[in-house]
């Protein structure tokens, strides 16, 4: 289908709209009901485009007709194949866990609509000024889900996330600017052609439009100095919403950086050694994240630091620019929003059964809630990496690019930051399992959680360890991606 | 040479507004800093498109009107606005809501409240 890229972007906006619309009609839970239905058409539009994608075409739709240079054109291709595949997955399990909960009204399937739509409009877009609206577009809404409890900690967290992303973003516009004044083109294509022109004449102006971009994907991401509202945003959150977060939002952020990065740089500053900052960054969030989480006392926080870490693993991957480093870190992005999208629904259940926040308050939750514990457990499993899960396969992948380059410094710290993650989940398995009776907090009367929200905390590990068993299921779909990465 | 044109006070101002949220304690005045932090981009994106007695670029009756300004800068800039008010509002909204609560403006005395 040659409009399937914007289909794949405007249903789900649409439907955004038509949940408020339900209000007049008689449907029960019409609201969900629009969301969810939205969500698999687009999934269905994006399957037709399978079979060509993956045979390695590309497929270009012109907004209001104008040809690329003029007008916005959206594409997908291998590596937008790979991350809308990701979205699609993990967007319909977090609408599935919201289901659950009764609290989530239109409201709330509103923004996430919003949302999960701009996502998808980051991923498919080939304009670079198209690419910021997304991103703003996605920021509004993530900061009113945020505050969608209206708590008092909540509202201030989301201020935090405001006020740095913000601050930070200006930098992004500032560097389409230079673009702009050095191509006079937003076309993502026309830039990177003339690029290479532009280092050979005047490289000092390249290097600053890179640290502006860098700053500026390194806040969406979660890189290292730029961190600090992801514990207290992701810990304040909703359940659901600190899913999106993690699963979705810092992967987005990433996706952007290896887009604009390798398309832009892959020629000019990639070649000359510039990825060994982004290696330097990867490794200094692992090393500091993992610490940090070893430390934490409330376990949302525990996870949106650990979340932090498995980033710089990523960011590794993504600085050592080769086929296996990149491949390792594709698969990296794509295990890691399954595990802790699980991980953050498993955590919410067990807070809203027990009523407790703080991992030393958990003791023996494994006798109130055995399924839940060992889905835990599996999915922490995954996160530090044992073999039979999907965790394994991706920082498989990743050591061995490092290896081929002989630089055993990463190598150690790669194999500290693993440690590290491993200490820090069994502290909260060991809590689990403790002989102690269960204490329910006092006065507190457990939420009902319903069979929707087990539901998707079983499917989460259930592809972790089908995707641990068959990792060709997905390396057959970053193959394209590669080809799209490193032509 | 570099002209005191609307590139450098651009710059500039970009400047003057990061100094200010990384200084300022009001949390309405970190707001504004960061709109003024807005405006400057926005300065400077429009002035790349700026010629010295230039027209608007709209062709009437095959009429070509030269010198024009270049016209995308400007359209650019018309949506960056309209995110940086999108922006400043929900920012003050959610101020609003924090001085509701805690009865503070201040940042440091949010931060001691918090942890109590």
């Amino acid at each position: 289908m040659i409009n399937a890229p914007i289909l794949i972007i405007s249903i789900p906006l649409l439907a955004a709209f038509l949940t408020h619309l339900t209000k007049y009609t008689k449907v029960k839970r019409g609201a969900e009901l629009v969301a969810i239905f939205a969500w698999l058409a687009s999934a269905f539009v994006l399957s037709t485009t399978a079979r060509s994608v993956l045979a390695g075409q590309v497929i270009k739709y012109n907004l209001g007709g104008w040809p690329a240079p003029f007008g916005i054109s959206l594409q997908v291709d291998g590596l937008s194949f790979f991350f809308a595949v990701l979205v699609m997955l993990v967007g319909l399990l977090i609408l599935i866990y919201s289901l659950g909960i009764y609290l989530y009204a239109r409201r709330f399937y509103s923004l996430l609509m919003i949302a999960l739509s701009s996502i998808l409009g980051i991923i498919l877009t080939r304009d670079i000024f198209n690419l910021y609206v997304f991103f703003e577009m996605l920021a509004v809404a993530s900061y009113v889900l945020i505050t969608y409890k209206h708590k008092p900690r909540t509202i201030i967290a989301s201020f935090k996330y405001l006020v740095m992303t913000e601050a930070t973003w200006v930098f992004f516009l500032l560097s389409i600017a230079i673009l702009y004044s050095l191509t006079g083109s937003l076309n993502m294509d026309v830039i990177a052609v003339q690029i290479p022109g532009i280092y050979q004449a005047n490289p000092q102006i390249v290097y600053v439009v890179f640290s502006l971009m860098m700053i500026s994907f390194g806040i969406k991401c979660g890189m290292f100095p730029l961190h600090t509202w992801i514990p207290e945003a992701h810990s304040q959150a909703p359940t659901p919403v600190s899913g999106l977060l993690s699963g979705l939002i810092l992967k987005v952020g990433l996706y952007a950086m290896l887009r604009i990065f390798y398309l832009f740089f892959g020629a000019t500053l990639l070649t000359h050694g510039v990825g060994n900052v982004i290696i330097f960054f990867g490794i200094v969030s692992l090393i500091f994240a993992s610490a940090m989480a070893l430390v934490q006392i409330e376990i949302k926080r525990m996870l949106a630091y650990s979340s932090i870490s498995q980033i710089g693993f990523i960011l590794i991957g993504v600085g050592l620019g080769t086929q296996l480093g990149l491949q390792g870190a594709l698969f990296h992005i794509f295990n890691h929003a399954l595990i802790k999208t699980g991980l953050f629904f498993c955590a919410g259940i067990i807070i809203s059964q027990t009523g407790f926040w703080k991992i030393h308050q958990m003791k023996g939750v494994w006798q109130q809630m055995p399924g839940l514990t060992i889905t835990f457990c599996l999915l922490s499993l995954a996160a530090i990496g044992i073999p039979p899960l999907n965790g394994f396969v991706s920082k498989l992948f990743v050591i061995q690019a490092v290896l081929l380059k002989h630089n055993y410094l990463i190598i150690f710290c790669l194999f500290l930051g693993i440690l590290l993650t491993a200490a820090c989940y069994f502290r909260v398995i060991q809590m689990f399992f403790s002989p102690e009776e269960f204490h329910h907090k006092h006065d507190f009367r457990p939420n009902p959680v319903g069979h929707f929200e087990h539901l998707t905390v079983y499917a989460f590990a259930f592809l972790c360890l089908l995707i641990g068993i068959f990792p060709a299921l997905v390396i057959n779909l970053i193959q394209p991606a590669l080809k799209v990465l490193l032509p | 040479m570099i002209g005191f044109n609307g590139i450098t006070v651009g710059i500039i101002i970009i400047l003057l507004g990061l100094f200010g949220v990384l200084t300022k304690r009001n949390t309405i005045k970190i707001i504004m800093c960061l709109y003024v932090m807005n405006s400057g981009v926005i300065l400077f994106f429009v002035s790349l498109g700026y010629v010295v007695s230039g027209q608007a670029a709209i062709f009437d009756h095959g009429r070509t009107l030269l010198p024009m300004v270049d016209p995308l800068p400007q359209a650019v800039m018309l949506t960056s606005i309209v995110i940086g008010l999108v922006i400043t509002s929900l920012a003050l909204a959610l101020a609003l809501k924090i001085y509701e609560e805690y009865k503070t403006l201040d940042v440091k005395d949010l931060i001691n409240k918090q942890n109590d």
